[in-house]
């Protein structure tokens, strides 16, 4: 139901708190009154006015940043592996864990576009597009630390069955191989999700930069866009597809990447919750990472009448409920280890838990991801951009501990007794994983200057605007099913300043 | 969208099932009581005792305790979300979760059977020493029992059956737990008399001393403990169904906006608490069929097998309802459609958490999680009498449907779709049925497919008390919320 | 390119001075409600050659334009199974079968390999069936988004329509009604007062 409001001026329609819910209406999602014009010239100005000063310091910060990876992996490639501490037993360890822990965030993106899609939940459209974004940069963070495990990264096309005359072929058995597939695929889709999304954008930025090269630039990259419905329709369709395509996806690959650990048999590893438990863990950690990038966004791009609270609250939300599955699976997998009776896997909880030298990472794990998101239960506190801001930061900081905790403390531990060792990285592997953040936003920061970081048509096809028959005689409609949203009667109008 | 029209469409919605419809209900009740009471009796003048009747009784119950369950979370989870287009067909699923308390009912003779612990259905609920009495002999097997805990078919010296081989399978011999010349205590030849009892009881013989067994059967699985836990699940499970529908059917009359608010409120902390009794549901009345198998999904996999059959029942109620004249004006093509994206959805959720906790199970290769599969057929160097239905699950149950339905034609179709919901629920049947009855012993072998008229009537019995309590049910109030918020957003909905 | 203003007179005058490299008329509208009537309108009058434009997809125009559906689900689904037999033939080739080259391929020397290990079957099918998992899904995404533009003839960088000033807000905030002087029902006088009587706010013509 869309069609709250008829008049956009009205000041109710102005100054509103959308995240109170009012059964059998739904709140407006972009606020400010404004219209279809106004949604165009504040997103695009993002990236055809001047960038704010901050844009130039965040990107020098962000790239120096860059520059300190691009040394990490210089040093890496020039010296081995070795650099890394990586050792036996933990033979996996800041690589794989930092790789999950990325792959991890993208999957949020590709929940919000594809998935909150299919379930028709019309607020995506505020942030899907940098989440979307944020998806590839962090997909392209993740799939760099395999790909420089490797060791001899020259010969990393070798993961790929390319024919060759020695029949050398790779081993399809492989979860490691699974993932070069379904990591590659996830990639590809999600750039090709977000990329046809962009299209229309594009096309919008063409028609509004004054610059000849950027509307040149804008021109090829929107490949003719123009608005026609024939091209809508299929589109559309294309879109749903792509979404009906993607949720499976994204799926697959933390299930895939949860498969490097779980057809293992070594305890704490090999469980059969694994897949959807690192699913969940995913979006948690995906849902943080979204709200970290949306809350300051929103603040300094101008756009809170378009990311409002309302999406910042349902974003909240979806973050406690996917804390509380992961929560689900830790309860599951203690209480298994527990029930089974099995020597091995008790052993491995109790000393993952209690005594072992890891136990305070596991508790910190506890701490960021089962209980801090508790707060979230409180709206007052969901309510406050500063409180999801530091409970965001601490999701992805246990998101990051659960990597470790299931990495690390099931290896450092094996069966045989004179095998046990310890892990510690090395300065290389913290200089890398501070340096793929100089990457991320980079990435992401050009991303912000230079695409449309809204996705103003679907935006402004959710704009009660946009719906025939909106100014049709019958006003009663809105005292009956529509009705007005008014949360609170006497939430007086303030003048606003746009 | 104007509401206008959808007020004047609803007038003429037939919302009330038409009076003698709950005559039919108590019908279909007194048919499926009888058909349960015959069972009993078949299998009571059969060569089984009571037994098989108690072990076909679980089974007829266990299908519809997890469409009962999964209705209910979902019932959670659209108040959770605000969800606007399932408003129409609300009142349905509510129904289908308040039938938890007579699937209870139906559970008293398993509860019993653990009570009495003589081990008829489950294997741990027999007397068992402590573990630690179990010190000495056998020490060095004992210290590492705990690992090696999959004694499914443990090689046995004697049975029942008079000239029923003993059955010593390579991997039984291998998993062979620590064996002690141990006598149960207080059970003497001839004393105890039970057809086919499992291994671990049998009179005057000498047993396995299965330590894992004996563990659970003084920790989680202690069988008071367990009992209390089975009712306290059913209670709670219950009491929300009975809160959900009651304040639902109070919004008929009323039309009162805060009850949708509150029922809101509340689900979130709901949803987790029952989220987590149907997961132990789950392990503690059919993973606990195997005492010595533990998998983690298990829960998940019952909620997910539970959750597509539910979805085909409900559109089959539907189907079944419009084609009576019911909800021909508040319920659409596009309700369907949507129900049968559902059913899609859970086609391939489904696939996706068997074949995970399967081919996870499969690939790593250790004794003692693969028997389970072993038993049910799954393997393909030695198949056995459950091999077709573990081929019905892939084919069936995912490989058909799954491009069956894929295409939006099918599912806004009625008979499409109400083809493939009765396809679906057929394979559901054949998954539980796979789930437990492999767990039980026939003649020393547990490969031996087990289906008979005991069976049949207890699933087609269970099955008629519920449809039957459920059209009761339906009969004695409306067949969708009536004056709910979200009736006109449920009418207005439209797929793209 | 000439304006034809929405009053008589001045439509009258501007429709003499047409020159024949006119491909059409294009109407502006600023209202969802009205271009959405109108194009019902127009498919009603029984145009084959126009369409609307519009910064977002509206909601139900399909239904007013009278578009049928796109096969585009039916191709996704073929390059899906598509996708899903490559990779079934894929992992079983490169791990199960010491398949060779074929008589007039025998050149490639290309060749499966049996690959044992890890005590799994040759052709284990469990663990091949992620990669086919995900061959299929890259297929079908393939397919949807290159089906997708090549049934709409994307890219193409030139338009006609790009030369009117007004259309750059059809990607912001304007809603179009272009018909195509090659219609056999375009009449320019007729067809123009159709769009305008529908609450265009201008009508112009597009030039080749």
């Amino acid at each position: 139901m869309a069609t709250i409001y008829s008049d956009p001026s009205t000041t109710i329609y102005r100054e509103i708190d959308n995240a109170v819910e009012i059964p059998g209406k739904r709140a407006p999602l972009v606020l400010g009154g404004r219209d279809f014009t106004s949604v165009t010239e504040v997103v695009t100005d993002v990236n055809l006015k001047p960038a704010p000063f901050g844009w130039y310091v965040g990107f020098g910060v962000a790239f120096s940043f860059f520059l300190l990876y691009v040394f990490c992996v210089g040093m890496l490639l020039t010296t081995g592996v070795g650099v890394w501490g990586n050792n036996q037993p933990v033979a996996w360890a800041f690589d794989i864990i930092n790789f999950v822990f990325w792959v991890g965030i993208g999957h949020a993106g590709t929940l919000i576009s594809a998935i909150l899609y299919l379930f028709r939940q019309n607020w995506r459209t505020g942030i899907n597009r940098f989440a979307e974004a944020m998806t590839i940069f962090a997909v392209v963070c993740a799939g760099l630390y395999p790909a420089l495990h490797v060791g001899r990264v020259w010969l990393a096309y070798w993961l790929f069955p390319i024919p060759n005359q020695m029949a050398m072929w790779p081993q399809a058995r492989s979860p490691l191989w699974w993932d070069v597939f379904a990591v590659s695929t996830y990639a590809t889709v999600s750039l090709l999700f977000w990329y046809v999304g962009m299209i229309p954008d594009l096309a919008t930025l063409r028609d509004r930069s004054k610059a000849r090269l950027a509307e040149f630039i804008y021109g090829i990259a929107s490949l003719g866009w123009n608005g026609s419905c024939r091209h809508w329709h299929r589109y559309e369709r294309a879109y749903l597809l792509l979404a009906a395509l993607a949720t499976p996806l994204v799926l697959s690959v933390h299930s895939v990447v949860s498969f490097d650990f779980a057809t293992s048999q070594l305890p704490g590893w090999h469980t059969t919750i694994l897949p959807p438990y690192f699913v969940a863990g995913a979006i948690f950690g995906g849902f943080a990472m979204v709200l970290v990038l949306a809350i300051p966004a929103r603040e300094w791009f101008g756009l809170k009448d378009i990311i409002t609270m309302r999406h910042l609250d349902n974003m909240a939300k979806i973050m406690l409920a996917t804390g509380m599955i992961v929560s689900y699976a830790y309860c599951m997998e203690l209480f298994i280890a527990w029930y089974s009776g099995a020597h091995y896997e008790q052993s491995l909880f109790k000393f993952r838990a209690l005594g072992g030298p890891y136990a305070w990472s596991f508790w910190a794990m506890m701490f960021c991801n089962a209980m801090v998101p508790q707060v979230l239960w409180v709206r007052k506190w969901r309510m406050n951009p500063w409180i999801l801001f530091l409970v965001a930061n601490i999701a992805n900081i246990g998101m990051w501990w659960e990597r470790f905790v299931i990495i690390v403390t099931s290896l450092n531990r094996d069966f045989l007794p004179s095998s046990w060792g310890l892990y510690w990285p090395t300065w290389i592997e913290v200089g890398m994983f501070a340096g793929s953040f100089g990457l991320f936003f980079t990435l992401f920061l050009l991303f912000c200057r230079f695409l449309p970081i809204v996705a103003m048509a679907e935006v402004k096809s959710i704009m009660p605007e946009a719906h025939p028959h909106h100014q049709e005689p019958h006003k009663q409609t809105h005292d009956e099913a529509a009705g007005d949203y008014r949360p609170d009667e006497h939430h007086v109008p303030k003048p606003k300043a746009h | 969208m104007g509401s206008h029209s959808h007020a004047n469409r609803l007038d003429s919605d037939v919302t009330r099932l038409r009076p003698g419809n709950g005559g039919i209900g108590i019908f279909l009740m007194l048919a499926g009581l009888a058909g349960v009471i015959v069972a009993a009796i078949v299998s009571y003048t059969g060569a089984h005792d009571l037994v098989r009747f108690y072990r076909a009784l679980l089974f007829g119950v266990a299908g519809y305790l997890a469409i009962s369950c999964s209705a209910l979370l979902f019932v959670l989870i659209n108040h959770l979300v605000r969800a606007g287009w399932i408003t129409n067909v609300r009142r349905v699923l509510e129904t289908l979760a308040i039938q938890i308390p007579l699937l209870g009912i139906l559970l008293i003779p398993t509860i019993i059977t653990v009570a009495k612990q003589d081990g008829t259905i489950y294997s741990w609920a027999v007397p068992s020493d402590t573990p630690e009495v179990h010190h000495g002999a056998g020490d060095a097997h004992a210290a590492t029992a705990g690992d090696q805990h999959g004694a499914p078919a443990a090689p046995h010296v004697d049975n029942h059956a008079a000239g029923a081989k003993p059955v010593h399978t390579e991997t039984a011999k291998l998993q062979h737990v620590g064996k002690t010349d141990n006598i149960i205590p207080g059970y003497h030849a001839g004393e105890v008399s039970l057809p086919y009892p499992n291994e671990q009881v049998r009179p005057g013989v000498e047993r396995d001393f299965d330590r894992l067994v004996a563990e659970k059967n003084h920790g989680w699985l202690k069988p008071a403990f367990w009992i209390f836990r089975i009712i306290a699940y059913l209670a709670i499970l219950t009491w929300v169904a009975w809160y959900y529908r009651s304040r639902s059917i109070a919004q008929d009359a009323t039309g009162d906006v805060d009850i949708s608010s509150n029922l809101q409120k509340i689900s979130g902390p709901l949803l987790m608490a029952c989220g987590l009794i149907v997961t132990f549901i789950a392990f503690d009345m059919f993973m606990s069929l195997d005492p010595h198998w533990f998998s983690t999904m298990y829960g998940v996999y019952f909620f997910a097998s539970g959750t597509q059959a539910m979805w085909a029942v409900m559109c089959l109620t539907f189907i079944i309802l419009q084609s009576r004249g019911y909800l021909k004006e508040s319920i659409g093509t596009e309700h369907f459609h949507d129900m049968g994206k559902m059913l899609w959805a859970f086609i391939v959720f489904f696939a996706y958490i068997a074949f995970s906790q399967y081919m996870l199970q499969w690939y790593a290769n250790m004794p003692e999680e693969t028997f389970w599969y072993d038993k049910r057929g799954y393997s393909t160097a030695h198949p056995n009498g459950y091999t077709p239905f573990a081929l019905i699950l892939l084919i069936g149950r995912f490989i058909i449907p799954f491009l069956g339905l894929v295409s939006r034609h099918v599912k806004r179709n009625r008979f499409g779709l109400g083809f493939w919901s009765v396809w679906l629920l057929a394979c559901f049947f054949c998954d539980i049925y796979l789930l437990i009855m492999p767990e039980f012993h026939w003649a020393g072998t547990t490969h031996e497919l087990r289906f008979g008229l005991p069976e049949f009537l207890c699933v087609a019995g269970v099955g008629a008390l519920w449809l039957g309590n459920m059209i009761r049910m339906l009969a004695a109030n409306a067949l969708r919320p009536l004056r709910d918020p979200r009736v006109h957003e449920s009418l207005a909905i439209q797929n793209i | 390119m000439e304006a034809i203003q929405p009053t008589a007179d001045h439509a009258t005058s501007s429709i003499d001075v047409i020159v024949p490299t006119v491909v059409g008329l294009c109407a502006e509208f600023d209202d969802v409600t009205a271009v959405t009537e109108t194009a019902a309108r127009v498919r009603d009058a029984g145009f084959k050659y126009w369409d609307v434009h519009s910064p977002f997809p509206i909601h139900g125009i399909d239904h007013a334009m009278g578009i049928r559906p796109t096969i585009l689900p039916v191709l996704v689904l073929m390059g899906g199974l598509t996708g899903c037999l490559f990779g079934i033939t894929m992992t079983a080739w490169i791990n199960a079968f010491e398949f060779k080259m074929p008589a007039p391929f025998n050149w490639t020397n290309l060749q499966g390999y049996q690959f044992f290990i890890s005590g799994k079957p040759l052709w284990s099918l469990p663990a091949f069936i992620p990669v086919i998992f995900e061959c299929t899904v890259l297929f079908s995404a393939l397919t949807t988004v290159f089906g997708m533009l090549l049934l709409n003839k994307l890219p193409m960088l030139y338009n006609p329509l790009f030369r009117l000033k007004n259309f750059r807000r059809a990607t912001s905030d304007r809603f179009f009604i272009v018909i195509d002087a090659g219609d056999p029902n375009f009449d320019r006088q007729k067809t123009a007062e159709l769009l305008r009587s529908g609450g265009a706010v201008s009508v112009e013509t597009v030039d080749e």
